[in-house]
């Protein structure tokens, strides 16, 4: 058999698990967004219909506005922020203690989500049941209902505390691939911890934190698993997220095409925060500049 | 300057011995190299100097400053990596401005100060280009410029010359000794290349396996080395060395005597064999130009056959062997020496180029 039909033959399942699962999904999921399909099954197209129910559903200013704070306090205080913190920290110390904090860092996410958002349940549990009140009633103090007071608090920090472990390992496996002898030189020329931090590490570790930036970006904007279990974007839509308000829509009020029009939006918005980076981060500078010779 | 005064370093990671309980002094001013294979602890000798590495036992001393527990950046050195530890993303300026800005200098100041040492260093046209964009023997001036931009007391070489190509290396060899010589500054330079310890060092610590082997110039280690270990390591090519040799005295005269060697030996290289007590297991070793060859026996010396030549061009290495066990002994002759293969010649050995070393302790006896 000549190359090309058995390079087809290598593809072909590969081709056919990718069209399946991703490129007829993402087809059907735009041409639902055009119907109004409900728990009936019928393709009714509408047109723009969905959009423009979209434009004037009174809880898309609530809903957007939950996300972006949602997305962008998770992704500063816990999925860049205190990654980036704990991998400058748990580097700059022996190994053996280094992973030790790195590792208790993980152990969330060895736990099954439902357990991982249970437990935050509990933490927060309203009675003197709750690990917070129970605190709290230790010292005397009455118990607080925290899910109602805060529960946007409560959900960054359970999203966070789970979702800083990525950030945290590839920082650090990035900082580690940092030449020893970089750090030597500064230490020998005096600069401290905090130039050093600056000066050298950051920069080294530009693209990693580009990358990490835009994956969480991404992966917040359409997660919702663990505010489904805590809050189910109560109360009162005070925590309804767009990725969860998209499912609330299509699973739990059967408005399928509804749903399928919020993820096409949801799509458009994650694209524009990614280009939104790459012009930030200054991307093309980051690229290797040709070697010159003068002289 | 201050000298440096080194008293039994030692440094373990875990269980590896990596140096040894090590003393040397390096004098006021003096250019010194630690030169060793690799692996044999020069590098984290040089490492305890610059503070990196503390030490697990001895002692450091700068002057009459006890400098262990003294962090890197109060010890007043500058030190060149071997792949020169340019940070990539800043612009030569910024690399060699780095220790002026880690000590809060002023910015008019540090401009001059980069001038002058760019200037000095033959790199001020390479200034706002990255460590990317300019060639290796370039990065090396930069390394040396930001090493020497904070005027230290002491500088640190961790085999700078080993990333660049043969006729570059040479040429830096002479610049950085001549550089070292005008501004005075006491150097440990650390190598593996002995033609580099040789040319630039006024004085050469010999290191194998974290102990040192020898400390002393560069002619002494040549010409008396004390150990077999020295005597192989130093010279290109090698001391020559024919093991398992036997001491006896027959009618009165000495002689070393294998199978297939018999070398009658000088009085005075005699009697210290018989002094250290050593009859067996002892090498001969002497240098390639401590040998002649010629054809006819004539004073001290051996019969060997022509195993192979190689010609240098002005020199001629003659290849030998004894006999088909024996390893190869290299000679120089000039280059009209006239010899053909398999001839059988006379290695005529000068009297004071003579070795005897032990092969127990590898010590030299004479």
């Amino acid at each position: 058999m000549k190359g090309k039909g058995k390079a087809w033959i290598f593809l072909t399942p590969m081709v056919v698990l990718v069209v399946m699962f991703f490129a007829i999904p993402v087809i059907l999921t735009i041409v639902l967004s055009f119907t109004n399909m409900d728990y009936t099954f019928k393709w009714n197209f509408i047109g723009l219909g969905n959009f423009k129910d979209i434009a004037t559903d009174f809880v898309i200013p609530k809903v957007l506005l939950n996300t972006l704070i949602y997305t962008f306090t998770t992704l500063a205080l816990f999925n860049v922020g205190c990654a980036l913190l704990i991998s400058l920290l748990t580097t700059s110390m022996p190994d053996r203690w280094g992973s030790f904090f790195r590792t208790l860092w993980m152990l969330p996410r060895l736990t099954p989500s439902v357990v991982y958002g249970i437990l935050w349940l509990w933490i927060f549990d309203p009675t003197e049941h709750g690990l917070v009140n129970f605190i709290r009633a230790q010292m005397g103090m009455p118990p607080q209902d925290w899910l109602h007071q805060a529960p946007m608090v409560i959900i960054i920090v359970a999203n966070g505390f789970i979702g800083a472990s990525m950030g945290m390992l590839i920082f650090t496996a990035a900082i580690k691939a940092i030449p020893t002898d970089y750090y030597r030189a500064a230490l020998i020329d005096g600069a401290s911890w905090w130039m050093i931090t600056r000066k050298i590490t950051l920069p080294l570790i530009k693209w990693q934190l580009l990358f990490v930036t835009a994956y969480q970006t991404l992966s917040l904007l359409t997660s919702f698993e663990y505010i489904l279990i805590i809050t189910n974007g109560g109360p009162t839509f005070r925590t309804e997220v767009w990725a969860l308000y998209t499912y609330h829509m299509a699973f739990s009020n059967y408005r399928f095409g509804y749903g399928a029009a919020l993820s096409v939006i949801l799509v458009i918005l994650g694209t524009v925060f990614a280009l939104l980076y790459l012009k930030m981060f200054k991307f093309e500078d980051l690229m290797q500049k040709p070697k010159v010779e003068v002289d | 300057m201050p000298s440096i005064r080194v008293v039994n370093l030692k440094k373990y990671f875990g269980k590896v011995k990596a140096v040894d309980g090590i003393s040397f002094e390096v004098k006021d001013g003096e250019f010194v190299a630690l030169l060793g294979p690799s692996g044999c602890g020069k590098t984290t000798t040089l490492l305890m100097l610059a503070g990196i590495y503390k030490p697990t036992g001895g002692e450091i001393w700068f002057d009459d400053q006890l400098m262990n527990d003294v962090p890197p950046k109060f010890r007043e050195i500058g030190m060149v990596f071997q792949n020169y530890a340019l940070y990539p993303h800043m612009t030569i300026y910024e690399n060699i401005a780095f220790p002026l800005r880690a000590k809060k200098m002023e910015e008019g100041e540090i401009k001059k100060r980069v001038y002058d040492v760019a200037k000095k260093l033959m790199i001020e046209k390479l200034l706002d280009r990255k460590p990317g964009q300019i060639s290796g023997g370039q990065q090396q001036r930069v390394a040396l410029a930001r090493a020497l931009i904070k005027q230290p007391k002491v500088l640190l070489f961790d085999e700078p010359l080993s990333n660049l190509d043969a006729k570059l290396r040479m040429m830096m060899r002479a610049e950085i000794k001549k550089l070292q010589e005008d501004l005075g500054i006491t150097s440990v330079y650390v190598t593996h290349d002995q033609a580099e310890a040789m040319t630039m060092a006024s004085r050469i610590v010999v290191f194998n396996k974290g102990k040192i082997m020898q400390y002393g110039t560069p002619d002494e280690v040549y010409r008396n080395p004390k150990n077999l270990f020295v005597a192989t390591f130093i010279g290109n090519p090698a001391m020559n060395l024919i093991r398992n040799l036997s001491y006896i005295r027959k009618d009165g005269r000495a002689f070393l005597i294998s199978k297939s060697l018999h070398l009658e030996l000088p009085e005075d290289v005699a009697k210290k064999i018989e002094e250290a007590k050593k009859q067996e297991g002892l090498v001969l070793g002497f240098r390639p130009e401590d040998a002649e060859i010629v054809h006819e026996e004539s004073g001290l010396g051996f019969w060997a056959y022509v195993y192979v030549l190689e010609p240098l061009g002005r020199d001629l290495i003659i290849n030998l062997k004894v006999s088909e066990t024996d390893e190869l002994i290299k000679v120089f002759a000039e280059s009209g020496v006239v010899v053909d293969k398999d001839e059988k010649v006379f290695v005529k050995l000068r009297p004071e180029g003579i070795h005897v070393f032990d092969s127990e302790t590898e010590e030299l006896i004479v």
